[in-house]
């Protein structure tokens, strides 16, 4: 576990180090945009923030202050009223209040559907689910989301359209952010749920007169999460990447739209600043995935005791 | 999305029909400069936003271009990138994936980690900040779009080298001194292609969909020229008014990536039954 | 403490008649009149070389055929109930109370995530309604006459931390925690270490016999079963081609392929030399002949024997086989 832990904490260091020179060594810089801004007010901008340093010399200076407590992450380049935690810190709220309405969607949906699929294996209701869970993997988040706007919001009147006042507007943008992760974990627990039902583990608890639903809940279902634990890691990485989009359609303040406003304006503070948030995001949610598995693998957890 | 689970209907009609799909839409991408369509973009301002009618099968969008044409002429860039891309990607994971599984040991196993870190990581963001940053052109959305999408190809590859590595004929190979690259181009290479082409055609609906979430954002293809994403983006703005404009496009970018999925998936399973035959 | 044994109804006898299965896909049926009879309380063996069907035959007593294996005729018969015109609840009720199974591979078929002991007593808590502390003496004590060491902690154990043996020495004690009238053992220590095949196989007819259950004992070692069951019968193809009490079997075989399989495995005792041993493979089940299957194999065949079915002679109580040619025989 302490090995993991390091790992993430270089990982981090290694995206950190990524960004800054892939930032530094792009054409362009923070105060172009402003084109009425006098060459020499530029100038010294660009020496207040030691832009005309070395890069190296500029990182670590960056990397320094990160190693306060609490971590520095200097003020925004294009709007210096604010520091960065002041503009990530309330999108952050926002996103991963999104992000995880939507895995839990995504889960209570998914894995159920996933189960009912593969107990009917090859009839209807397994079709129906998998047509289902394949229109969640082919239809965008683009698309689905003004389609359930126009339906749900406009056409029927039932939900908010957009904006983030209320829990009630949380329900169409989660939804949207929730359908592609929604069928993977439906086709991942439908895939394993399959071979566990065909394998010996369930031809024993059958052979002991065990009803049907026992079998499948309490036999089965364990081993068919298993492959949705590892999982876990790679869906945030999907739904941090899938709200970029949801909260475009949704009008939504959140921690996607200001990475790439930042990446728009160069604003290099505020797009490092996001860049941090979302690594330590992943990287906990890596080790929490980790340790679940060791949680649930029975073979794990006696190697560890 | 994983690539490890398999469709429920295996029978092949899917892989039929879905096959047969895309035929038609890839026959219409070729043929669309021949056909008597209206120019994509010729405006019409006067006309402005239309339903779908006879005149104009798909409708037309706020500036009066015809919405049929412009989503043929969309196909064929949507397709460009999905393709190109593609191709992309194979390169990458095709060579990484070899010389992780020829060199085995913990080279390999380094090289497999770095491919799980990236497997974690929000890579869409890696080419956000690329088409910002060093400009929006069509090489540079082809690079980045292929530099994120190897990651499954170079896993099976690497799978595939590491079974045949220990083969008769490679050690055979190996034994009579030819050198390297001669031996991963003659003998490993042709053994894997296979599974390699099946994957490239489980990545291209990926690259297209990526294509499609950056021009969503407006980062992908640039005006005039549209692909199916850019039409959605476009019409997005004016869904309230226009749903069509989203709809159109939407629903055959939909169809084309199921066909796509379908097809792939079909083609993996027919793989899977020829290597252990029931 | 033990239960007492349902003493009222009289136990029957377990039959199959005549059952014939196939798969989709394929012409032939993969199971092609098989008749047994595991008489209540008795040992029978079911010999065959893997593929022959042996395992299907038990499967299909079970109800745990897969999903499209297609039933085309025959039946199996507890008494007057016909097993297979059961639904699926009926069907339920009879395994583990009155059949129960053993599988082939224990490092697979207990359930990794459960303990021993949920897995173990599920059956008495959840059908039979015994109270858990009472479920688990039961357990314990069947744990015990399995000859498990450490009931007590095995019980508290998940599978990974029991050896192969001790996994099907559970096992054969779950199956029959309920004190089923009848015992389906399908190779039940072939995945076995060889050191533990014969500790096992002893807990299990000792289990077997203390219980007062049928055995069904299937195997591909002819030796094994000669040495532990009373009846045999032999598998060939999806067909039974010979059957009979053991000792008949071992020393006046009349089937060709018996014959065979008696001269090609090794004894211990006796000269050692290059030991004969049957010419060519068992046919798979579309390359069947509509004769007698074991007819390309044969150094007995006639030409007729490859396109007539042979008819079952009768020995009595002396068994029967199948084989036109033998018959003539003394």
């Amino acid at each position: 576990m302490l090995t993991r832990l390091l790992l993430g904490v270089l990982t981090l260091l290694a995206i950190l180090v990524a960004s800054f020179f892939l930032q530094r060594i792009a054409p362009g810089g923070p105060f172009d945009l402003e084109r009425d801004m006098p060459e020499a007010a530029r100038q010294a901008l660009i020496r207040e923030w030691g832009l005309d340093r070395p890069v190296p010399e500029q990182l670590g200076l960056y990397l320094k202050g990160l190693c306060r407590f609490p971590p520095d992450l200097k003020r925004s380049m294009v709007q210096p009223d604010y520091t960065v935690w002041e503009i990530v810190g309330p999108r952050l709220q926002v996103s991963a209040s999104l992000g995880f309405a939507a895995l839990c969607i995504a889960l209570v949906l998914g894995i159920p559907l996933g189960v009912l699929a593969a107990v009917h294996d090859g009839k209807m209701a397994d079709r129906v689910t998998m047509l289902v869970a394949l229109t969640g993997v082919a239809v965008p988040a683009f698309v689905l989301g003004p389609l359930l706007k126009w339906i749900f919001a406009l056409e029927l009147g039932w939900l908010p359209e957009s904006r983030w006042v209320g829990p009630a507007n949380m329900v169409l943008p989660a939804f949207t952010l929730a359908a592609l992760p929604l069928a993977t974990a439906a086709r991942l627990v439908r895939s394993e749920m399959g071979t566990i039902l065909r394998g010996d583990v369930v031809r024993t608890a059958r052979s002991q007169g065990l009803s049907e639903r026992r079998v499948v809940f309490v036999h089965a279902l364990p081993g068919a999460l298993v492959p949705v634990i590892p999982w876990l890691g790679p869906a945030t990485a999907s739904l941090v990447t899938g709200s970029v989009v949801v909260e475009r359609i949704f009008d939504i303040p959140g921690l996607g739209t200001t990475f790439i406003d930042g990446a728009f304006n160069r604003d290099y503070t505020l797009v490092m600043g996001t860049v941090i948030v979302y690594s330590i995001l992943l990287i906990l949610m890596n080790l929490l995935t980790d340790g679940l598995l060791v949680l649930l693998d029975p073979r794990a957890r006696s190697a560890r005791s | 999305m994983s690539g490890a689970v398999s469709l429920p209907i295996r029978k092949s009609w899917t892989l039929r029909v879905s096959f047969a799909f895309l035929l038609l839409v890839g026959g219409l991408a070729l043929a669309t400069p021949y056909l008597d369509l209206a120019d994509p973009d010729a405006q019409n301002l006067e006309l402005g936003p239309t339903a779908p009618s006879t005149e104009h099968w798909f409708g037309t969008d706020p500036l009066g271009r015809d919405l049929l044409s412009r989503t043929l002429y969309g196909a064929r860039i949507s397709l460009l990138v999905g393709l190109v891309g593609t191709a992309v990607a194979v390169g990458i994971g095709v060579l990484y994936g070899m010389l992780a599984g020829w060199w085995g040991g913990r080279a390999d196993l380094l090289m497999m980690r770095v491919v799980d870190l990236l497997y974690g990581l929000p890579y869409m963001f890696f080419v956000i900040v690329l088409m910002v940053w060093f400009g929006r052109s069509m090489i540079n959305l082809f690079i980045g779009l292929g530099a994120v999408s190897w990651l499954t190809m170079a896993r099976i590859v690497r799978g595939q080298v590491l079974s045949l590595r220990g083969r008769d004929y490679v050690l055979a190979a190996r034994a009579t001194g030819l050198p390297t690259r001669v031996i991963l181009r003659k003998h490993i290479l042709p053994n894997i292609a296979a599974p390699v082409l099946v994957y490239a055609t489980l990545t291209v609906p990926r690259v297209m969909l990526e294509e499609a979430f950056l021009s969503f954002l407006g980062l992908g293809v640039q005006p005039p020229a549209a692909s199916w994403g850019s039409l959605i983006s476009e019409g997005a703005v004016l869904f309230r008014e226009y749903p069509w404009l989203v709809l159109v496009p939407g629903a055959i970018l939909s169809v084309t990536l199921l066909a796509l999925n379908f097809f792939g998936d079909g083609l993996r399973d027919r793989m899977a039954a020829e290597d252990h035959p029931a | 403490m033990s239960r007492a044994k349902r003493v009222s109804a009289p136990v029957l006898d377990l039959v199959w008649d005549d059952l014939r299965l196939r798969f989709p896909g394929q012409k032939n049926p993969v199971l092609d009149g098989v008749g047994l009879r595991l008489e209540a309380g008795r040992t029978l063996g079911l010999l065959g070389e893997s593929g022959s069907g042996k395992s299907l035959s038990t499967l299909a007593a079970l109800g745990l055929l897969p999903r499209s294996a297609i039933h085309v005729g025959g039946t199996i018969r507890l008494g007057d109930t016909d097993l297979l015109s059961l639904d699926a609840r009926a069907r339920r009720r009879l395994l583990g109370a009155t059949l129960g199974a053993v599988f082939q591979d224990p490092s697979t078929a207990l359930n990794p995530y459960l303990t021993v002991g949920f897995q173990m007593s599920e059956g008495l808590r959840r059908i039979d309604g015994i109270p858990g502390r009472e479920a688990r003496e039961i357990c314990l004590e069947a744990l015990e006459t399995c000859r498990i060491r450490e009931p007590r902690r095995a019980l508290r154990s998940r599978p990974h931390e029991l050896s192969g043996g001790e996994k099907q020495r559970v096992l054969i004690a779950m199956a029959t925690v309920r004190h089923p009238d009848f015992l389906l053992a399908d190779e039940p220590t072939t995945a076995l270490d060889v050191a533990t095949r014969g500790a096992v196989l002893e807990v299990l007819l000792e289990r077997g016999h203390d219980l007062g259950m049928g055995l069904l004992l299937v195997s591909h070692d002819i030796f094994l079963l000669g040495e532990c069951v009373e009846q045999m019968a032999v598998m060939y193809a999806g067909r039974i081609v010979e059957s009979g009490p053991t000792r008949r079997l071992l020393t006046s075989p009349r089937h060709p392929y018996t014959r065979g399989l008696l001269a090609a495995a090794p004894r211990l005792e006796g000269p050692r030399g290059r030991l004969p041993e049957i010419p060519g493979h068992p046919p798979a089940v579309d390359e069947r002949l509509p004769g007698c299957p074991f007819a390309p194999r044969c150094s007995l065949a006639l030409p007729s024997c490859a396109q007539e079915r042979p008819a079952w002679v009768s020995l009595g109580e002396e068994g029967g086989f199948a084989c036109p040619v033998t018959e003539t025989e003394g």
